[in-house]
């Protein structure tokens, strides 16, 4: 039962991370970016790259992933997303440039690391006895960090003036320049820090995941249902919309079966978005 | 009892809120059948807010909109339009990829029937349906003055042009009356001398108007009864000459908006 | 009489005129079809350019016509695959009926998410479909009591007509090229209606057109429910033709590819879904040796046609075209410009 918990709130807080970027992206420049997912990848096979075939210490490992997936994300609104909608694009269009990207970003993986599973090694090696149960570090570890990571973001955006800066020009973008911010660099920001909390997300993930090309479509798919939800949009709604999916997923698979609950996952964002769009948290998404 | 069969549009009590704003407070009016009515006020007054509840875009807080005789308050916007009102936009509104033809033979959407199936098959009745529409749609258009521009895309209209295919589209479901939100917005003289002309026009034809104006010599020149707003209430009911002496509107205007 | 003539020789003149490179077009096509059908490699490329140009031109309704974004096409083709080939397989209905029953069950579904995705605004139907899309997958792939699970199903029985079997890619052709056209048909019937021109106007300015009496919600549905069955008509073709199906057909890049047809092609033109459907089909034959690949083609594909090609590649055609014609009024001077 316990083991059951600590893999739900594992699986939950790496929906979290990765969803919170979705409601990053969309709160600041109020688009949707589907390469989440395939950032998480990117970050995984980096930080595998560093800290196994590098022999890099683990925090210089996730620090430079951090900065290669800020920079990306950065990169991504910067230079494509920016130039298509300067073209007079619609949304639709930047959400299948997005799925582009998240293509390209797979094909790159397969390029650099080869099409096999690959094993991340384990970062604490040892395990824990709680309450009876033997329960490996490296788990405990991605709740950990995914916890720090959460109360980082949220410290970020309440207390610094940049995070201060980035909810002005999120909630009025013209009131926001006339006060002096720079609206287009809080956008990047923006993206950026979602790619590296997908990054971070990959690569606490890979010792118990294992590393491979497709990993992350699926977890970004799903920590995308978390956050819809939560309530699209909103930082916390991602984090209790992601924690949930967690266990909807780890107590299907345990009793009902383990091929059922992708279904399950999906069917609950469909029955979400159906009966309460706005999801737990309200974020307005009618028109 | 034959006061109130004359009647097109009566408003009641009309509030609407938004969160703590009261945008539009216990508004009262009647519209006679066949005449101009004129609904002014400063900026921000309301009027756009009232024309949105009576064409069915918000739902008022409390009050009715009695539309010859029916309650009608809080239907949707395209029910509302088969019922017989029409608008026109202060903010044009046009299906900008369309053609000046085409826009118009939206506008006669409810006034038609034919439906998926009947347009796949061709069935003889919508040929002759769709006929007939092009054909009313080219008379529209000819009444209005755009006789020549049919074939264009609507954004390639003047400014004028446009909101003229505004009022075009609106007639086009033949309504019993139509709403026009600011139409003389951004228009010059000569073109403001033209559009009160064609409101005109409409009115002989048995149409009821209902008419948002800022341009005061427009609404002075064409309205036969006035309801002046301001925030909300409204400070002043009658006919042209009435409101002109009517201290609160005076005042409200601070005296400067009103000479005509 | 004589002047009767003359007029059917006018009218057939003007009709000409205007029509006259889409009349060399299909000839061409029609030459090359004949071909191609000579080989039986050829004759696949051909039905599976017919059977996603089916699938395609619904999209096209929905996005190109009506501005309803769909990522989710690949769940009503599987829909309708999956329906015809358990309804013929396992119960004996002809196939020529379930294809049918089939892609009527995908327009059922259709419906069903167009309820909640017609008050959704443009990002969150976006979602909404890919969430639809991503349930039909995961449950064809973990319901293999009835789908077979990840190893799909086998031993489709082939379509046959009046006792006349379709076993060949050859004789099939006749069969998705007749359905096909029908469909551009009803497509061309569609748009030039009164139906037509709520979808477009819906997709131009939904508050004019509720104004303008138009019931948004219901044209919304209806676009979704045509689409719908294009794409399960499309799919239920795709399994009879193949004769098997499994979940790897039914992914989420599907749905990209459609999407990629779509763009590539042109939205909101007739030739548009022929072409881009023709396109993308070669030119991922072509690159067959790239196999491993393909997703990054597609990549490729939707960022060209993103930044290079918005408006397709009619748009492209009817640029150069209007540039020739350019040409042509500087030489020739007082001829007034067309309209539009």
């Amino acid at each position: 039962m316990l083991t059951l918990i600590i893999g739900a709130l594992m699986q939950g807080s790496v929906y979290g991370l990765v969803g919170m970027g979705y409601g990053l992206i969309y709160k600041a420049s109020g688009l949707m970016s589907l390469a989440q997912g395939d950032m998480l990848m990117i970050g995984a096979f980096l930080g595998m790259t560093f800290y196994k075939t590098l022999h890099l210490p683990f925090a210089l490992s996730l620090l430079l992933v951090m900065v290669i997936m800020f920079t990306v994300g950065w990169l991504l609104e910067r230079v494509l997303v920016t130039s298509l909608l300067a073209k007079g694009a619609q949304q639709v269009y930047v959400i299948l440039c997005t799925i582009a990207i998240s293509m390209v970003l797979q094909n790159v993986a397969m390029f650099a690391w080869g099409s096999n599973t690959m094993q991340f090694p384990p970062i604490l090696n040892f395990s824990i006895n709680l309450f009876g149960t033997t329960v490996e570090a490296d788990r405990l570890l991605v709740l950990a960090v995914g916890i720090l990571f959460m109360l980082l973001l949220h410290f970020f955006m309440q207390k610094t003036r940049f995070g201060t800066a980035m909810r002005a020009a999120a909630q009025d973008e013209t009131a926001a320049s006339a006060l002096g911010i720079n609206v287009p660099m809080t956008k990047g920001v923006a993206w950026g820090l979602a790619s590296m909390l997908a990054g971070v997300a990959g690569v606490i993930l890979g010792p118990s995941y294992g590393v491979y090309t497709a990993m992350g479509a699926l977890i970004g798919q799903k920590a995308f249902a978390g956050a819809v939800t939560g309530g699209y949009g909103n930082m916390y709604g991602a984090i209790v919309g992601g924690l949930f999916l967690g266990f909807v997923e780890a107590f299907c698979a345990f009793y009902i079966s383990s091929l059922y609950k992708d279904f399950f996952a999906f069917g609950i964002l469909i029955i979400v978005m159906i009966f309460m769009p706005n999801g737990l948290f309200k974020e307005q998404v009618m028109e | 009892m034959s006061e109130t069969n004359n009647v097109m549009l009566e408003v009641q009590d009309l509030t609407i809120r938004f969160g703590g704003l009261v945008a539009v407070n216990a508004v009262n009016f009647q519209v006679q059948k066949g005449s101009i009515f004129g609904l002014i006020g400063p900026n921000g007054a309301g009027k756009t807010t009232l024309f949105n509840m009576i064409s069915g875009v918000y739902k008022p807080t409390s009050g009715k909109v009695l539309f010859d005789g029916q309650e009608i308050q809080g239907k949707p916007a395209y029910k509302v339009n088969s019922l017989g009102i029409a608008r026109t936009y202060q903010n044009i509104n046009l299906f900008k990829k369309m053609t000046v033809l085409e826009n118009v033979m939206v506008g006669c959407h409810s006034r038609t029937h034919c439906g998926l199936f009947a347009s796949v098959l061709r069935t003889p009745a919508q040929r002759k349906e769709e006929k007939e529409v092009v054909e009313k749609c080219r008379d529209i258009l000819e009444f209005m003055d755009l006789g020549d521009k049919a074939d264009f895309l609507a954004s390639n209209l003047s400014y004028g042009e446009q909101r003229r295919l505004e009022i075009s589209r609106a007639l086009a479901s033949d309504p019993k009356m139509i709403l026009l939100d600011e139409p003389a917005a951004g228009m010059n003289g000569a073109e403001k001398e033209e559009l009160q002309r064609t409101i005109r026009k409409i009115a002989d034809k048995g149409i009821t108007v209902l008419l948002v104006e800022h341009d005061m010599k427009l609404v002075m020149n064409v309205t036969h009864q006035i309801c002046v707003i301001s925030f909300g209430k409204r400070i002043g009911y009658g006919t042209p000459e009435e409101i002109q002496q009517n201290p609160d509107v005076i005042e409200a205007y601070l005296g400067g908006g009103l000479d005509v | 009489m004589n002047q009767n003539t003359v007029l059917t020789q006018q009218k057939g003149a003007a009709f000409w005129k205007k029509n006259r490179l889409s009349i060399i077009a299909i000839a061409v096509l029609c030459v090359a079809a004949a071909v191609m059908l000579r080989t039986r490699y050829l004759a696949m490329i051909l039905d599976f350019i017919c059977i996603y140009t089916i699938a395609v031109t619904g999209l096209d309704l929905l996005f190109g016509y009506t501005g309803q974004v769909s990522f989710g096409q690949a769940g009503f083709y599987a829909i309708g695959a999956y329906t015809s080939a358990l309804l013929s397989k396992n119960l004996g209905v002809p196939p020529i009926l379930s294809i049918f029953i089939g892609a009527l069950l995908a327009t059922v579904f259709g419906v069903i998410i167009a309820f909640p995705a017609s008050k959704l605004v443009k990002h969150f139907l976006s979602l909404l479909t890919i969430a639809f899309g991503l349930m039909v997958y995961t449950f064809v792939n973990s319901c293999s009591a009835l789908t077979g699970g990840p190893s799909g199903i086998t031993g489709i029985p082939k379509v046959s007509i009046f006792g006349l079997e379709l076993g060949s890619y050859q004789s099939y052709f006749w069969l998705v090229a007749i359905l096909m056209v029908l469909v551009l048909i009803t497509k061309k019937n569609i748009i030039n209606s009164r139906v037509g021109r709520a979808f477009i106007a819906v997709r131009e300015n939904p508050h004019a057109a509720a104004g303008m009496g138009i019931n948004v919600a219901k044209y919304k549905i209806m676009a979704f429910a045509i689409s719908a069955f294009a794409a399960g008509l499309a799919g239920a073709l795709y399994a009879h033709m193949i004769r098997f199906i499994s979940p790897d057909t039914f992914t989420k890049d599907q749905s990209n590819m459609f999407m990629t047809m779509l763009l590539f092609g042109g939205i909101a033109t007739m030739s548009g879904s022929v072409i881009g459907a023709a396109a993308i089909t070669v030119m991922t034959e072509l690159l067959q040796q790239f196999a491993a690949y393909q997703t990054l083609i597609y990549a490729v594909l939707i960022l060209i046609v993103l930044f290079l090609l918005p408006n397709g590649t009619v748009g492209l055609f009817s640029k150069l075209k209007a540039a020739v014609r350019k040409r042509g009024q500087k030489r020739k001077p007082g001829k007034e410009g067309t309209p539009q």
